[in-house]
């Protein structure tokens, strides 16, 4: 799978652009589904509410544990995935793809350029180890 | 010397057994059935009703491991008939016991018209005696614009009555009474909705419990709302429709007003007791009050209404009113609530302890790391602990999860003895139990939790 129209946060979550459009799909990576272990629920924020860059836009709970999804961008959450409601798992299968978790309406696309690409993230993640 | 209790609830009965063995004559006066609200129409009740239920449901969700398995529907009536055996038996032991005790147990409504002197409504006698303990309990509480009508506008009282199981049940008030009814309610069938004027579900706990709570409403599709009032109520026909403050409209067959407590002075109104703002009756610390000789205890006192805090305040008002003067203290009051997960408390919530300028170190850790919970099924919830840095002992409790009614008492014991989070982590915790939990909630404080992942 290419991700070279995806951005990474710090804390594994992505942005995928799509052209110049301001609304974005955000996800957890698949070094974040990885080490949740299995997914067996997430609340998902409501459609409408507004979200800041760094701070929790969902909250993941997996057989081991629960973890907040820290949102990569600020903006307004203008869609939410939810098919995720009944079969959260879809996020250990396709991280990337079919477990997005919302699209989110950007207030400032410059706040893309703090955010890294695949090669900088896969550094980061040696790093963090 | 001769006393009188008046009132045969948790408070009332250990004050007379007390009272009897420091050596008094006693008269237990009740005008109902023994055991009070605890055990007619409260805790017992709904304790044998969601056990009843969540073995149900339990049963339900354990479908493919079980051959040939139909699908069942409740039997509501044998529900009810359970319930009503499970505390018709405790009754029987609560009467012999008494009885045993030697003292004299006399059904009869008591108005109390001096410090010494009852009037017995039903028999249109007077007693007369030395002392009196009051324990005469509380009731739900009235809404003024809903008021109780036994038939759709029901208090917890009510349900009790109920025939058969409502289609639809809105609640009002997310306070402990309330998260119990919308779980016995919804594991029965109904479609629940709860509402409640403060910001979050059980607003008198800490708020991580209320957090984790209302996560798991949502999971189960219990419907609430937190921080609205009623707007307006509209009956069509059959069906009511309640409009929130927020605008929302619901739609139900039955209302639960569960918004509080009213006191029971009513029998004691021209003995020139004192009472509080809210109708409580005022006690000093040795729970005697404003009259010498008359004593209260229980939820009439407006203290803490909880069952077990009228035992010990029935066990200290019984030993004080033979002169032998011991203080009630509440410093050390677990709590407990049976909802959708068991929630249990005991000392400071964390938000209180910051505005105390406790300088406080915490431990949290999840039921889902722990393998006993996996293996029960239940992994939802979490073990708090919360310890003053300085001293390092725990100044607070808070869990939400499988037996979390039964954990807490390890945690108010290390709260009651002053313990150090040092020592306690000496301790071992038996393997797999979830106690585990506990042990590593508390090496959490250190940030040595085993079992944690930090993601």
């Amino acid at each position: 799978m290419s991700l070279e129209n995806y951005k990474f946060h710090k804390e594994h979550t992505w942005v995928k652009l799509s052209g110049k459009s301001k609304k974005v799909k955000v996800g957890i990576t698949d070094y974040a589904q990885e080490s949740l272990g299995d997914i067996i629920y997430i609340e998902l924020p409501e459609v409408e509410t507004h979200v800041d860059a760094d701070t929790e836009l969902a909250e993941i709970e997996s057989t081991k544990t629960s973890s907040p999804v820290i949102s990569p961008v600020s903006g307004v959450v203008v869609q939410v995935n939810e098919e995720l409601v009944e079969h959260p798992e879809i996020i250990n299968e396709d991280p990337y793809g079919k477990g997005w978790i919302a699209v989110i309406e950007m207030d400032n696309a410059d706040e893309l350029d703090d955010l890294m690409d695949f090669e900088e993230y896969e550094s980061y993640l040696e790093e963090e180890k | 010397m001769k006393i009188v209790v008046l009132g045969g609830g948790p408070g009332g009965y250990v004050a007379a057994i007390t009272a009897k063995r420091a050596g008094a004559d006693v008269i237990l006066i009740e005008r109902d059935e023994l055991g009070g609200t605890c055990l007619n129409r409260g805790c017992i009740p709904t304790k044998t009703l969601i056990s009843s239920l969540e073995l149900i449901d339990k049963i339900k969700k354990s479908k493919e491991l079980i051959n040939n398995s139909t699908d069942f529907t409740i039997n509501f009536s044998s529900l009810i008939k359970r319930k009503d055996s499970v505390v018709e038996t405790q009754r029987k032991g609560l009467s012999m016991l008494l009885k045993q005790s030697g003292i004299q147990v006399i059904k009869d409504n008591g108005e109390l018209i001096s410090p010494k002197t009852l009037f017995l409504k039903n028999s249109s006698q007077k007693i007369t005696f030395d002392k009196i303990i009051i324990a005469t309990g509380s009731r739900p509480a009235n809404l003024p614009f809903l008021e109780f009508d036994g038939n759709k506008i029901l208090s917890s009282d009510d349900l009790w009555n109920l025939k058969d199981i409502p289609k639809s049940l809105l609640i009002i008030g997310a306070g402990a009474i309330g998260c119990e009814f919308a779980w016995i309610f919804h594991l029965l069938g109904s479609k629940v909705s709860i509402t409640e004027v403060m910001p979050r579900l059980l607003p008198m706990a800490d708020e991580d419990i209320s957090h984790t709570l209302e996560r798991l409403f949502k999971k189960r599709k219990i419907d609430f709302h937190t921080g609205v009032m009623i707007d307006n109520l509209k009956k069509n026909n059959e069906e009511l429709e309640i409009t929130l403050s927020s605008g929302k409209k619901i739609y139900a067959e039955k209302i639960l007003v569960s918004v509080g407590r009213s006191y029971n002075t009513e029998s004691l109104k021209n003995a020139e007791i004192k009472f509080g703002k809210k109708g409580e009756i005022i006690v000093d610390e040795y729970l005697e009050t404003n009259l010498d000789g008359v004593f209260a205890v229980g939820d009439v006192n407006g203290k803490w209404l909880l069952a077990h805090v009228a035992y010990k305040e029935g066990e200290i008002a019984g030993k004080n009113i033979m002169e032998k003067k011991e203080k009630m203290v509440y410093s050390l009051v677990p709590s407990t609530i049976f909802t959708i997960s068991e929630v249990a408390s005991v000392g400071l919530k964390e938000k209180e302890a910051i505005e105390m300028g406790i300088d406080i170190k915490k431990g949290l850790f999840p039921f889902r790391a722990i393998s006993k919970a996996h293996a029960i099924g239940e992994i939802d919830g979490f073990v708090k602990v919360l310890a003053d840095r300085e001293s390092d002992t725990v100044i607070g409790a808070h869990i939400i999860g499988p037996k979390a009614s039964e954990l807490i008492h390890e945690l108010a014991l290390a709260i009651g003895l002053k313990a150090k989070v040092k020592q306690l982590r000496e301790v071992i915790h038996s393997h797999p139990t979830l106690s585990e939990c506990i042990a590593e909630a508390l090496a959490d404080i250190e940030k040595e939790a085993i079992h944690k992942i930090d993601n």
